[in-house]
C-alpha cells in the first residue's frame, strides 16, 4: 500500500450565506490509491471538489499538494500544478472536432500543437475514441462525452485525476465499461479521488472511501468497512444496504 | 507556430493555391483592365473594412468577445497616423505601424478590466467605451475638436502615400491584407488560437485545462486592437481627414465592422473579409445607383434598399456567408477534406 500524501486537506470550511457546505473537512489522498468520496446528496462532496480545483476559494483551512501550498489558487494553476479534474455535468467544447478538444488541453504540457496532437492522439486511443476523433464533440452521446472528458482530464498528464461523478447518467453497462477504464487507467500508476453518487461504481472500484454528511467526514475506512457503519447507514436515509 | 506552417503548406498544396492564385492574380490586373475608379474605390474600401473586420473576428468569433466599440480603436489609429502627419511630417508608412501600437496598448489597458466581463456585459461595455471616447475627442480641443484634423498639403507621391486615384492605395491595403491574413492564420492555427476558442466555447472548463483566460483574453484584445488601429492609420492615409464623428463613428465603424464580421460569417478565417467584398459594394452601389435617381424624391431610400438586403441576408443565411458555404460542403469539396468524416446527427 502506496504512504506518502500526495495531497492532504486540513480543516476545510466552506459557507454559503448561513450554511455550511463543508465543515472542518480533512483527510488525505495517499500516492498511488484510489479513493472514493461519497454522501447523500448536499454532503458537501462537489463543493469539497471545487474548492479542491479552485473553483470555490475556502473560508478556512489549508489544501496542499505535492508539498505546495494551492489554497485558494485559481483553477488553472492548480491544473498545471498537477490537478485533472473532470466535470460532473460534462464540458466538452462542441464546435470542436473530438481531437481539437484533447489538443486544447494536451497544449499545457507539450511545446507545440505537432507534440499536442500525438498526445491527444494516445489519449483518445486509450478512451476509445480514436475513430471519432474527425467528428464534432457535440454530435457524441452523453458516454463518449463522458469519456472525452476522461481523455482531456488525462491529457493534462496530472499527478492526481479528480473524478466527478464520472459515470452518473450512464446506463449498467456503460458503467461497467467506464469503470474496466478508470482501473486501466489507476493500475497504470494515476491516483484518483472520485467523487461518486453511483454506490455499485464507487465500492466496486475504490481502495478506500471517505463518507460526507452535511459537510463532515462521519466515516472513512474499506470499502466494507464504510458500509457496514451504522452511521453511513443512517445516513443514506431509506437506504438500508448501501452496497 | 511551425505546425501552423506546416498546415498552411498542406493546403496550399491542394487546389486551394490554384484559387487563391486566380483570385489574386484578377485582383492585382483588374485596375489595369477595367478603367473604373469607383469600382476600385469600392474594392479599395471593401479590403479596408475587410482588414478591420478580420481584427474585430479574432475577438468576435474566435474569443467569443462581441466588440461594438471597434471604432474606439480604429480612431486612435486614425488619430495616430494624421497627427505624427501633422506635427512631425511624419510619412503615413511609419505612421500606420505607430496607429497600430498606440491603439494596441489602448487595448491592453482596457483589456485589463474587460477581461473581467463575460457575455452580453462585455458587448454592453465595449458599447459605452465607444461613446466615451467619441466624445472626449469631440471636446479634446489639442486635436482638433468636433471639426477634426486636416493633413497637411502634400506632393502626391509614394512617400506621403496621397493620390487622388484610388488605385494605389487598393494595392497597398491589399498588401496589408494578405500579411494581417496570413499573421492571422498562424495565430488561430497555435496554441493561442486553440486557447481562444476553448475560452469561447467555455471558459470554466477551460480554466480546467490550465488556460489562463484572462490572460489569452487580454492577448486577443491587444492584437484586435493593434490590426484595427492600422486599419484607422490607413484611413488617415486615404481620406487625409479624421474627425470624431467618422473615424470614431459607433454607426460608421463599429457597427458596420460587426455587421460585416456577422454577414461574412464570425467561424471562418476569411468570412469577415468575404463579408465585407458582399456588404461594401452593395452599401455604395445601393448609394450609387438608387440614390441618385431616386433619392431626390425620397431622401435615404437608398438605406431601405440596401436595409431589405441586409434583412435578406439575415433570413437567408443565418451563420454567415461562410456558414452557409461550409453547411452546404462547398469548402470541403473544394479542397478536398472529404476523406475524414464528420460525426453524423447534429
Amino acid at each position: 500500500m502506496a504512504s506518502k500524501s500526495l495531497l492532504s486537506v486540513r480543516g476545510l470550511t466552506k459557507k454559503f450565506g448561513g450554511l455550511v457546505a463543508v465543515n472542518n473537512v480533512s483527510f488525505d489522498v495517499r500516492d498511488g490509491e484510489f479513493l472514493g468520496l461519497i454522501g447523500p446528496n448536499g454532503a458537501g462532496k462537489t463543493t469539497t471538489f471545487n474548492l479542491i480545483c479552485g473553483f470555490l476559494k475556502p473560508d478556512s483551512g489549508r489544501i496542499v499538494f505535492m508539498g505546495k501550498d494551492i489554497t485558494g489558487k485559481p483553477p488553472h494553476e492548480v491544473a498545471k500544478a498537477g490537478i485533472g479534474r473532470t466535470f460532473q455535468i460534462v464540458r466538452p467544447f462542441l464546435n470542436f472536432t473530438v481531437l481539437d478538444n484533447v489538443v486544447a488541453a494536451a497544449l499545457m504540457r507539450a511545446d507545440s500543437v505537432g507534440e499536442a496532437r500525438e498526445k491527444a492522439l494516445k489519449h483518445l486511443e486509450l478512451v476509445g475514441l480514436y475513430d471519432k476523433r474527425n467528428w464534432k464533440a457535440k454530435s457524441l452521446n452523453i458516454a463518449q462525452r463522458k469519456r472525452l472528458e476522461l481523455a482531456k482530464a488525462l491529457a493534462l498528464e496530472p499527478k492526481l485525476l479528480l473524478l466527478d461523478e464520472a459515470v452518473a447518467g450512464l446506463n449498467p453497462t456503460e458503467v461497467d465499461t467506464l469503470l474496466e477504464l478508470l482501473k486501466e487507467i489507476h493500475s497504470s500508476g494515476k491516483t484518483i479521488l472520485m467523487v461518486e453518487h453511483v454506490m455499485r461504481a464507487v465500492m466496486s472500484i475504490s481502495q478506500r472511501i471517505i463518507v460526507l454528511h452535511h459537510g463532515s467526514i462521519i466515516s472513512e475506512g474499506t470499502p466494507k468497512e464504510v458500509a457496514n457503519d451504522p452511521k453511513v447507514i443512517e445516513a443514506y436515509l431509506g437506504a438500508r444496504r448501501v452496497m | 507556430m511551425s505546425e501552423a506552417l506546416r498546415k498552411l503548406k498542406m493546403e496550399l498544396k491542394g487546389p486551394l493555391s490554384l484559387i487563391l492564385l486566380a483570385v489574386t492574380g484578377i485582383l492585382i490586373t483588374l485596375p489595369l483592365l477595367v478603367r473604373n475608379p469607383f469600382l476600385i474605390n469600392t474594392l479599395m474600401l471593401s479590403f479596408l473594412f475587410g482588414f478591420a473586420a478580420l481584427a474585430w473576428n479574432l475577438m468576435a468569433g474566435y474569443t467569443g468577445l462581441l466588440s461594438f466599440g471597434h471604432a474606439v480603436f480604429f480612431g486612435i489609429g486614425a488619430y495616430t497616423t494624421m497627427i505624427l502627419l501633422l506635427w512631425w511630417r511624419i510619412t503615413p508608412w511609419i505612421g500606420m505601424l505607430a496607429a497600430g501600437v498606440t491603439a494596441g496598448l489602448v487595448g491592453f489597458v482596457i483589456g485589463i478590466p474587460f477581461t473581467r466581463l463575460r457575455s452580453h456585459w462585455f458587448a454592453l461595455g465595449t458599447l459605452a467605451l465607444g461613446e466615451v471616447v467619441q466624445i472626449i475627442f469631440i471636446n479634446w480641443r489639442a486635436v482638433g475638436g468636433a471639426r477634426g484634423l486636416e493633413t497637411p498639403i502634400m506632393p502626391q507621391c509614394l512617400y506621403w502615400l496621397n493620390f487622388v486615384d484610388p488605385t494605389v492605395h487598393y494595392y497597398v491595403i491589399m498588401g496589408l491584407l494578405g500579411v494581417e491574413l496570413f499573421i492571422l492564420y498562424l495565430i488561430v492555427n497555435g496554441r493561442i488560437g486553440y486557447y481562444l476558442q476553448a475560452i469561447r466555447e467555455d471558459e470554466t472548463a477551460a480554466m480546467a485545462l490550465g488556460i489562463n483566460p484572462f490572460k489569452y483574453k487580454l492577448i486577443s484584445i491587444t492584437i484586435s486592437a493593434f490590426l484595427t488601429g492600422i486599419a484607422g492609420g490607413f484611413y488617415t492615409a486615404r481620406f487625409g481627414y479624421v474627425d470624431p464623428f467618422s473615424v470614431f463613428g459607433m454607426m460608421y465603424i463599429s457597427i458596420n465592422i460587426s455587421i460585416i464580421g456577422i454577414l461574412g460569417g464570425i467561424y471562418s478565417l476569411i468570412g469577415p473579409l468575404i463579408g465585407a467584398l458582399v456588404f461594401v459594394p452593395a452599401a455604395e452601389y445601393t448609394r450609387a445607383y438608387i440614390g441618385s435617381h431616386f433619392g431626390a424624391r425620397f431622401y435615404g431610400i437608398h438605406l431601405v434598399a440596401f436595409g431589405i438586403i441586409l434583412l435578406a441576408v439575415c433570413f437567408i443565411v443565418p451563420d454567415g456567408i461562410m456558414g452557409w458555404v461550409e453547411r452546404r460542403g462547398y469548402i470541403r469539396a473544394i479542397l478536398g477534406h472529404g476523406e475524414e468524416g464528420v460525426g453524423g446527427g447534429e
